[in-house]
This record gives structure tokens, sequence and C-alpha cells, in this order.
């Protein structure tokens, strides 16, 4: 079983998330600040983590930094609101799939499946 | 008239309309791309004062800036070198209230204050030295005090031995609309920016959930039906977020024009609280209602202000999700009315209060960050101000001031 960390401030997305991806077979651990996420991946080992990049105050940037400066590579899927420029600098730094919101099961599902192959 | 206009444009690069008490500008122009017929030498060098303009050339501008005078968007006073007044446009009659003979009698100084500034705006007209912009009022025949933006240019005749000058002075509330207009446009566009981030976030939930819908239909399981009702009811809960995310935005999309009415404000918030006593005896919260008969009128935007009284008792419910008091307390003192909006909830820290009336702050997890912003900004729009007092553990209050009618204010 896949080991995934969701980092997401809105509560009742976070939620439908959860339920999404454990019902497609994942274990998730759910973090709704950056240092939630920052101490479950001292804690532990993810596969993927899934960030919501448009969390208030630039929450998900601070852990995405994080994982580049420590050399981490822990597949990240990145939830962006389209017609961002920031998408590019995001693929730059470190393995990582892009999603634009709003995005269906489907297409979160598929995008997993991309970040296990990075 | 159209002809005259053209050329002004071209000589002035600026629009007719905008273009007030330049006449010093207008001449100089014409002065430096004309030198002396008879004596090219005597050409101003660039950057020099004055110059020579032939004398059917100066006619002309003379003549031309005469006809352009009544029609431009500022009220000109024309004044020979011993400060007598000899021209005062119509504008300039329609602001004061006054003709150009009562204005030649009263002295022009008169008609501003302070009347100090007046006087040192044309002493240093006499010295050559122009002002762009001062702050003053205009003293009205009706006794009005009128703010207004003045400039004050010189006009150097022929050889540069005689002037005058030209004092022009607009109403200065048309601009402060203008640029609180512009303002409320920037914040607008701030946020629908930022709004789309808010509204991206439900609808990806409502997404999610319609999918485990989808997939639930082909799943008789009690698991599946319970998933998909909490999903039905998850749904309901982010369309809700969604509607008020856009009536809050409305709400502040509309106040560029908010006219406002004497109207009861006691009469109004006992509406209203009557409109959510049933949500409040849901909720076992208790409503007081304290000197609201007494109210003086005051001038309101009836729906705007309705906005802001559900919006902070919505508040006081959320503060209060075991029950407790609300008590909604009118007063009213010499020129201003207040309205207390108090609860006995959990309160909010001092560190949550400075961050209150930020767009999209909040604390709740179904709140839109846009209820006590959109508070403050109707509240503004009225002239008045909101503030919030709050203990933790024993209750906050919202205090609203509003300013009495004009009427009423003379009266106390």
């Amino acid at each position: 079983m896949y080991c995934i960390l969701v980092l997401e401030d809105y509560a009742p997305l976070r939620r439908i998330q959860t339920v999404t991806l454990q019902r497609a077979g994942w274990r998730v651990v759910q973090a709704q600040s950056a240092r939630e996420a920052l101490q479950q991946l001292q804690r532990q080992h993810f596969d993927v983590v899934l960030l919501d990049m448009d969390v208030a105050t630039g929450e998900s940037w601070r852990v995405l930094r994080r994982l580049q400066a420590e050399q981490q590579q822990v597949p990240v899927v990145a939830l962006l609101s389209p017609g961002t420029q920031r998408a590019l600098e995001l693929q730059a730094g470190s393995p990582c799939v892009v999603l634009a919101k709003p995005v269906g099961r489907q297409a979160l599902l598929a995008g997993l499946d991309k970040a296990l192959q990075l | 008239m159209i002809r005259h206009a053209v050329s002004l444009y071209v000589v002035n690069r600026s629009p007719v309309a905008s273009w007030s008490g330049s006449v010093e500008k207008l001449v100089q122009a014409r002065r430096r791309i004309m030198p002396h017929p008879l004596n090219p030498e005597e050409a101003p060098t660039p950057g020099e004062q004055g110059g020579w303009l032939p004398q059917d050339e100066e006619s002309r501008t003379r003549e031309l800036v005469s006809e352009l005078l009544p029609h431009t968007a500022a009220g000109i006073a024309v004044l020979a070198a011993d400060l007598h007044l000899s021209s005062w446009n119509p504008l300039a009659q329609r602001l004061s209230g006054y003709t150009l003979e009562e204005v030649t009698t009263l002295g022009l100084v008169q008609l501003f204050e302070p009347q100090e500034v007046m006087q040192h705006v044309l002493s240093k007209a006499q010295n050559g030295i122009s002002t762009l912009s001062e702050y003053m009022h205009l003293r009205c025949a009706d006794g009005r005090l009128l703010p207004v933006v003045v400039q004050c240019s010189t006009q150097r005749h022929l050889r540069g031995d005689d002037c005058r000058f030209v004092v022009s002075f607009r109403e200065l509330a048309p601009l402060q609309e203008r640029l609180r207009r512009d303002e409320h446009l920037q914040m607008l566009g701030r946020l629908a920016s930022a709004l789309s981030h808010e509204i991206r976030n439900p609808l990806n939930a409502i997404f999610l959930h319609a999918d485990i819908l989808e997939e639930a239909l082909h799943d008789s399981s009690p698991e599946a039906q319970a998933q998909m009702e909490e999903s039905l009811a998850e749904i309901k809960t982010e369309i809700g977020r969604l509607n008020d995310l856009v009536q809050d935005y409305l709400s502040l999309a509309r106040l560029a024009d908010l006219p406002r009415e004497p109207a009861d404000l006691g009469a109004l918030v006992a509406a209203c609280a009557q409109e959510m006593q049933e949500h409040l005896g849901v909720r076992n919260i208790t409503l007081h209602l304290e000197g609201l008969d007494d109210l003086p009128p005051v001038l309101l935007h009836r729906n705007a202000f309705r906005r802001v009284l559900l919006n902070l008792i919505q508040n006081a419910m959320d503060a209060m999700p075991e029950g407790g008091t609300l008590t909604l307390r009118g007063r009213h003192a010499a020129s201003r009315v207040c309205l207390e909006v108090s609860d006995t909830g959990s309160g909010i820290s001092d560190e949550q209060i400075p961050l209150l009336f930020t767009p999209f702050h909040t604390t709740k997890e179904e709140g839109t960050g846009l209820g006590l912003y959109v508070v403050q900004q109707i509240i503004t729009a009225h002239e008045g101000e909101v503030t919030v007092s709050s203990e933790v553990g024993s209750g906050t209050t919202f205090i609203i001031r509003l300013p009495l009618t004009s009427e009423r204010a003379d009266e106390a």
C-alpha cells in the first residue's frame, strides 16, 4: 500500500481528498499546515506528497523548498490554480507533477500514478 | 469652437477638458515658436520666461482664451496687476453664487478660506511664482464652505511690462469621488483575484464528491448509501459557501453606488432580529433588544445595512455554538448613533483582533473570510466606523457608529 501526505488547509477539500485516496487504496496522512507537514516528513517515509500550492501564506512553497533543500527525492503532486506562471518553476526544482484545480478523481489518481514513476 | 479646441490640444498636448488656468502656458508656448519678426535674436532661449509674440498672434490667442474660459471645467477669475478682478467665468459664478460685480465689491480674497492662504497665493503670483494646487474652501453666497483646489498662474503681456493673474478653482468633491471610485475598482480587482482562489476550493470539493456519488450509484451497500448521504450534505454546504462568497462580493461591488436615505435604524434592526429569531431559537440563543425605540433617523442604504446586521448576527451565532445571549443595543450621542451587537460567546484573542477585518481571513471552517470585511466597507461607505471589543471566555461586542442626518446634528 502506497503512503501519501496531503497538505491542504481547506478542511472540506482535505476530507474528500482523503476519502477519494483511501477508496483508491492509498494510506493517507493529513496535514493542514506546513509545520504539520514538515513534522510528518521527518517522522516517516512517503511515496508521494500532495501539495495545494494555493494554501494561504505560501505554506506549501515552504514544504517544497525544504524538500528540495534536503534533496529528498519524494515525488510531489502540486495542485495549482490554472493560468499561474509558477508551474515551470515547480517542475524545475524537484520530481513534480502539476495539476490544475479543480481536479476530479480520475485526474488526481492519474497524476499520482505518474508521480510514482518519476 | 471645435477648430480652436483642436489647435489648443496640439499646442498644449493635454485635453481641453483638463486645461484650466494655463493661459500663461499657452501664451508662452506660442512665444517660443514665434520669435519677434523684426529682431529674431530677441526670441527667448529655452527655459527663459516671456518673449515676443506678434501683436496679431497675441490678440488671437487672447481672443481664443476668452472664448474658452466659459467652457472650462473650473471656476476662473482673471485679475489685473493691481488685483482688480476683470473676468469671472460662469462656473465661478455658479460655484460661488456671486456675480462679477459682487466679487469685485467683496474682493476675491474674501471668498476663500483661509483668506491668508489666498492672499499668499496672490502675493506669490505678483512675484512671478505660480501655485499648482492649494486646498481651500470657497465661501459661497448661501453660506456653504465648498472644498476647492486652487491654481494660480501669471499671464504676461507683450514686452512683459504688464501682467494678469489667472486664478482657477475646482470643486474637490467630484475629484475625491473619482479617486474613491478608482480605489474601489482597484479593491474589487484585488478581491476578484483572491476570490478566484477561494472559489476553487469548494468547487474542487464538489467535483470530488460528485465522483464519489457517481461511483456509489452502482453500489447498493449500506456504506455506499452512507457515503452518498454525506457527500450530498457536503455538496450543499459547499454550494452555500460559494453563494455566500458571491453575495459578499456583490455587496462590495455595489458599494460604488450606495444612495442613502433617512431611515429608522431601530425599526430596521428590530426587523432583522425578528427575521433571525427562528435560527436563534434553534441554537438556544436568547435575543435582547435595548434602546432601539428612541434612535433618531440616520442616512442608510437599507439593503446594504441589512447585510451588515445579518453578517454580525451570523458571527455572534457562530461564536455561541452552545447557546447564549445576543444583545442588540442602540444609543445616541450629540452627532452619532451607536449600535452594539454583543454575544456571550467564546471571545476573540488579542492576536486575532487586528486580523478580523482582513479579507479572506477566517478562523471558521465554513466562513468566507469576507463577512466582517463587508461590514467594515459598508459602514465606511455610510461615513461611519465599526470597532470591536472582546474578552476571551466572556464574549464580543461590535460597535457601529453612524453620523446623524445633518438636520438632527444641527438640532443637537
